[in-house]
């Protein structure tokens, strides 16, 4: 059995856990196994239906008040114990805030290995033996381990596999999971939760981003990476240089331990493109480099590039774009 | 109170790129030359925590490392910025450990410290990137878990820790001890000055060997490495170049308009 | 020549003795390396004598290798605990001075000069260094430098805080990947703004920056001149006046990255033969830089242009030229042999009965400063550059 660990977004499955549906039916198939979704959550009803939609065959639903918020202590309860009944070979969950924070726990738990960040996963066909791919180093290289010990764990990074395709006519069977909880075991409290104040499309869900980096030098030089974005109807990101001087929120950083991206237009501007920053945005459609250094890693991932100083390049290119939306296309045809 | 702050030495992430070589039957980094390790630099905000909450509250800060070949030089900094005292586990056995050997081996040496009422880690080590140690340390220590702090206070036996979520923050409190992992948010760890290294020469340092932690080898790996590789890429960039900038600039913007990306 | 032998008298601080060193290591025959060896690794201020001494009759390469065991004994973390907080500073705050980044501009502070950092464009950059950025008492000379060139119609700009370190302190010490990253910005950073030369002041900079940075294999679309050769040139081509006498006898310091050291230094492949049991023959023909081509005459042509000068020369100038001390790190980890170091100098300008030192770099003359200081000497201390203003 495939077992995955859900998370909602808004109410829906999120994109990541129906990209781990759609990689865990594939798994599931190999070995004529089932796919099921354990699922932990205050209101629950719409999680089994969607699930079965997008390829569950078994959706455990644990429904309890206590669930509504994540914490560490009661999740790890629920969720050893229902691992512990299934016994399934495989046990997928996100490399989300919920999954870096409760998957080391669990693994050392069940006594089992686990693969972190994982972008890949291959299972060998008779063994049943999955090769979880793992990029380290900063991104700079890529790890392939197996465990021998089931359940055989991996956090899986979102973006990298291919989301379940919905089919509502699909069957499956839903259960109900106990949720006694022990009191005595809960020793951190969430005592209050605040959100950043956006006023501007978030970074996961835009269309477009630009993004600066070290080679910006100060935090009023991004404003006119603000007046991009806004023309273009999208997000200011960061790398982590400019987070870690204080020039940007850390909210606004893409990378590894930043947010992952997968916007259509991505535009760096003075981003070396060290591999812990590509590893947030590599999934993007186009991405767009302006920097110095001709050598800069980031055009090697670029699909259009200038070299050259952002100071000089980006007003000529606001003023060309804003004449091309605003229908001034000038001599150019579309 | 008493605080240990576990640190790794990697080599250093920030090395020039064309430095980065790996060696493929070893499975592992080839060191660079003219480039020395440092201490994994989310390891360094968890020093700067410790150091913060020793400020306020008044404690006593102890440094912890494991590894095969720890560099001195290097492993005196937190002595120069302000921790009391150093504990190296130097073995050469403890080479190439997973995460969960690590901190099996750095528990048992938490334990031998004792007494210890918060751990500090950083959030994970910059070779690795597992993100796992600091969680199975509490586990070993069946001690509470915070992860990913930006700011930590400590009140009346309890720790009240601010938290990374991916759209702001909350707040978490938790009785002591506890373990807390702690991202590059809270601050880079303080300047070191010259009194700094000048006293960092009188404090202790000690060295054990894992038969000191009654370990006679580590833990096997619960993950086994089959390879380790650097991916190749193509290059497929459109370098748009023009007269001037201006031009350029202009260029690449009617080319992103005739991709229909604009 | 060599500072170190000279104080230490023990074969292994000798060019020699540090060839030695560095073989024993390569070959692992020094397994336990103690405080002690990393202390007689770092007092050398890397100024090549040695070199020059050797390539007078012979082929060996001796700055080179005492180079690349700072580099061995650096990537494998052995240092000096100094070290780690300049490097430390250069990769935070972009200097080796242990000063914010923000305050890098200040030198500047009223100057009406071009900032190319905010765009503007210059044909040629003046880069001042981290010591005149950062030293108030030198900073004057940077301005006066400044002025200087825009008297003389020369279209100069600045990169004022975005200015960084040319690193080569950070590649005296070994830190060769930090090194790497500093050279190649600034390579970026020139190409970009398009500038036709790079003048400095900073004769450490002046000499990495022509010896080192060709090795990196990156397009340099600049020339690299010391502010001595350009004002030299401007000089010649009578675009600066020279109106006030200014009597005095005065002695010429060459700085060693300056003279000796500025020299690229090319690897060389290719066959080698030996013919008769004795010559060796090259193909291709090896170059060897002597050390016999730096700037040394430049310097010495302003000061005899200016009236009234009356310069006396040293007995060990140019290419065989005592170290001022200050290199390589020694300035800011071992103080004391410095202060020697630049003392010995002192006394053989007193010898030749010179009323001051003029020399062409910052570093030089912060250290005979500081050694005058201490020893409470009367001789004075000046740059080529404050010579050339008093005298206009």
């Amino acid at each position: 059995m495939v077992l995955i660990l859900g998370e909602l977004v808004k109410g829906r499955l999120s994109t990541n856990t129906r990209e781990m549906l759609g990689r865990g039916r594939e798994l599931a198939d190999n070995a004529n196994g089932r796919l099921a979704l354990l699922f932990l959550g205050d209101k629950v009803e719409l999680v089994a239906e969607e699930a079965i939609a997008y390829g569950a065959d078994d959706v455990y639903l644990a429904e309890n008040p206590q669930l509504g918020t994540y914490q560490a202590d009661t999740y790890l309860q629920i969720i050893e114990k229902a691992v512990k009944d299934m016994e399934p070979e495989i046990l997928l969950m996100g490399q989300t805030s919920i999954g870096r924070d409760l998957a080391p726990r669990l693994a050392f738990r069940l006594g089992t290995g686990i693969c972190m960040d994982c972008v890949r996963l291959d299972i060998e066909p008779i063994s049943g033996i999955v090769r979880m791919t793992r990029p380290v180093y900063g991104c700079k290289a890529l790890a392939v381990m197996i465990c021998k010990t089931k359940p055989q764990m991996a956090s899986i990074r979102p973006g990298t596999m291919k989301s379940a395709e919905l089919d509502r006519s699909r069957k499956g069977q839903v259960h109900a999971l106990a949720t006694d909880i022990d009191m005595s075991q809960i020793r951190v409290k969430v005592m209050a939760k605040v959100e950043e104040q956006t006023d501007s499309v978030s970074l996961e869900d835009a269309k477009v981003i630009v993004c600066g980096g070290r080679g910006m030098g100060s935090s009023d030089s991004f404003s006119i990476l603000e007046e991009l974005a806004r023309l273009l109807g999208g997000a200011v990101g960061s790398s982590r240089p400019p987070c870690d001087a204080g020039w940007m929120p850390s909210t606004r950083q893409i990378g590894l331990t930043g947010k992952i991206v997968s916007p259509n237009l991505y535009i760096a501007v003075a981003v070396s493109g060290s591999s812990q920053h590509m590893a947030g945005c590599a999934e993007s459609h186009t991405i767009v480099a302006i920097n110095k250094d001709p050598e800069a890693n980031i055009f090697a991932m670029a699909r259009y590039g200038i070299v050259g100083d952002y100071r000089e390049i980006l007003p000529p290119f606001i003023r060309r774009t804003r004449e091309i939306l605003e229908g001034k296309g000038g001599s150019r045809c579309c | 109170m008493q605080i240990v702050v576990c640190i790794k030495q990697v080599l250093d992430p920030e090395m020039p790129y064309s430095a980065f070589k790996i060696d493929a039957d070893g499975k592992r980094a080839i060191p660079p030359q003219g480039t020395p390790p440092v201490i994994s630099p989310y390891d360094e905000n968890a020093l700067e925590a410790a150091l913060q909450v020793k400020d306020a509250h008044g404690a006593t800060v102890i440094a912890l490392s494991l590894g095969s070949k720890l560099a001195r030089s290097i492993l005196n900094k937190p002595l120069a910025a302000g921790v009391d005292e150093l504990v190296l586990i130097e073995d050469p056995a403890a080479g190439d450990l997973d995460s969960f050997a690590s901190a099996s081996i750095l528990a048992a040496a938490i334990r031998k410290i004792g007494g210890a009422d918060v751990v500090f880690t950083g959030r994970q080590a910059a070779d690795w990137d597992a993100g796992i140690a600091g969680c199975a340390i509490a586990e070993e220590l069946k001690m509470p878990c915070i992860t990913v702090a930006r700011k930590v206070s400590v009140q009346n036996g309890m720790v009240r820790v601010e938290r990374l979520l991916s759209d702001g923050f909350e707040v978490v409190e938790s009785p002591l001890p506890c373990v807390i992992t702690v991202d590059s948010d809270l601050g880079e760890l303080r300047q070191v000055t010259m009194q700094g290294l000048i006293s960092a020469k009188k404090k202790p340092v000690s060295a054990w060997k894992l038969s000191d932690l009654k370990l006679e080898s580590p833990p096997p790996p619960r993950c086994e490495l089959l390879e380790l590789y650097i991916p190749k890429r193509k290059r497929v960039c459109e370098i748009i170049s023009g007269e001037n900038a201006e031009d350029t600039a202009v260029k690449l913007a009617d080319r992103l308009f005739e991709e229909s990306l604009l | 020549m060599c500072p170190s032998i000279t104080r230490y008298n023990f074969h292994t601080y000798s060019g020699g003795g540090r060839m030695a060193l560095g073989l024993a290591l390569a070959e692992g025959r020094l397994e336990d390396i103690t405080d002690e060896l990393l202390n007689i690794v770092y007092r050398c201020t890397a100024c090549g004598a040695c070199d020059s001494s050797c390539k007078y009759n012979s082929e060996l390469e001796v700055l080179w290798p005492i180079y690349s065991t700072r580099a061995y004994l650096a990537g494998m973390g052995y240092f000096l605990p100094e070290h780690s907080m300049i490097i430390d500073s250069l990769r935070k705050e972009d200097n080796i001075m242990m000063k914010p980044k923000t305050d890098r501009g200040k030198w500047a502070e009223g100057l009406k000069v071009k900032d190319l950092s905010r765009g503007e464009k210059a044909e040629v950059v003046y880069h001042a260094g981290c010591l005149y950025c950062y030293d108030p008492e030198l900073s004057i000379i940077a301005r006066e430098t400044v002025t200087l060139l825009q008297k003389a119609g020369v279209d100069v700009g600045i990169r004022g805080s975005q200015e960084s370190c040319c690193g080569s302190i950070a590649f005296q010490l070994g830190f060769q990947g930090e090194f790497i990253k500093f050279a190649e910005s600034n390579i970026d950073d020139w190409n970009a703004a398009g500038v036709s030369s790079v003048v400095t002041s900073c004769a450490c900079g002046f000499g990495i920056m022509k010896s080192v940075y060709p090795l990196l294999g990156k397009e340099m679309k600049f020339e690299v001149l010391h502010i001595t050769q350009y004002l030299d040139r401007l000089i010649k081509e009578g675009k600066i006046k020279l109106d006030r006498s200014i009597k005095s006898r005065v002695t010429y310091h060459d700085p060693c990255n300056l003279g000796r050291k500025s020299e690229i230094y090319i690897p060389w492949k290719g066959i080698e033969k030996k013919v008769l049991g004795q010559f060796i023959l090259r193909e291709p023909e090896k170059v060897i830089c002597r050390g016999w081509n730096g700037v040394y005459e430049p310097p010495r042509d302003i000061i005899r242009s200016v009236p009234g000068i009356e310069l006396v020369e040293m007995e060990r100038i140019k290419e065989y030229s005592w170290c001022c001390g200050a290199g390589a790190g020694v300035k800011q980890c071992l103080d004391d042999f410095a202060l020697w170091t630049a003392s010995e100098r002192i006394a053989e300008a007193k010898s030749v009965g010179a009323e001051a030192i003029v020399t062409a770099c910052p570093w030089c003359e912060r250290n005979f400063k500081d050694a005058i200081a201490a020893s409470g000497d009367d001789i004075l201390v000046y740059d080529v550059v404050e010579l050339l203003r008093q005298a206009m």
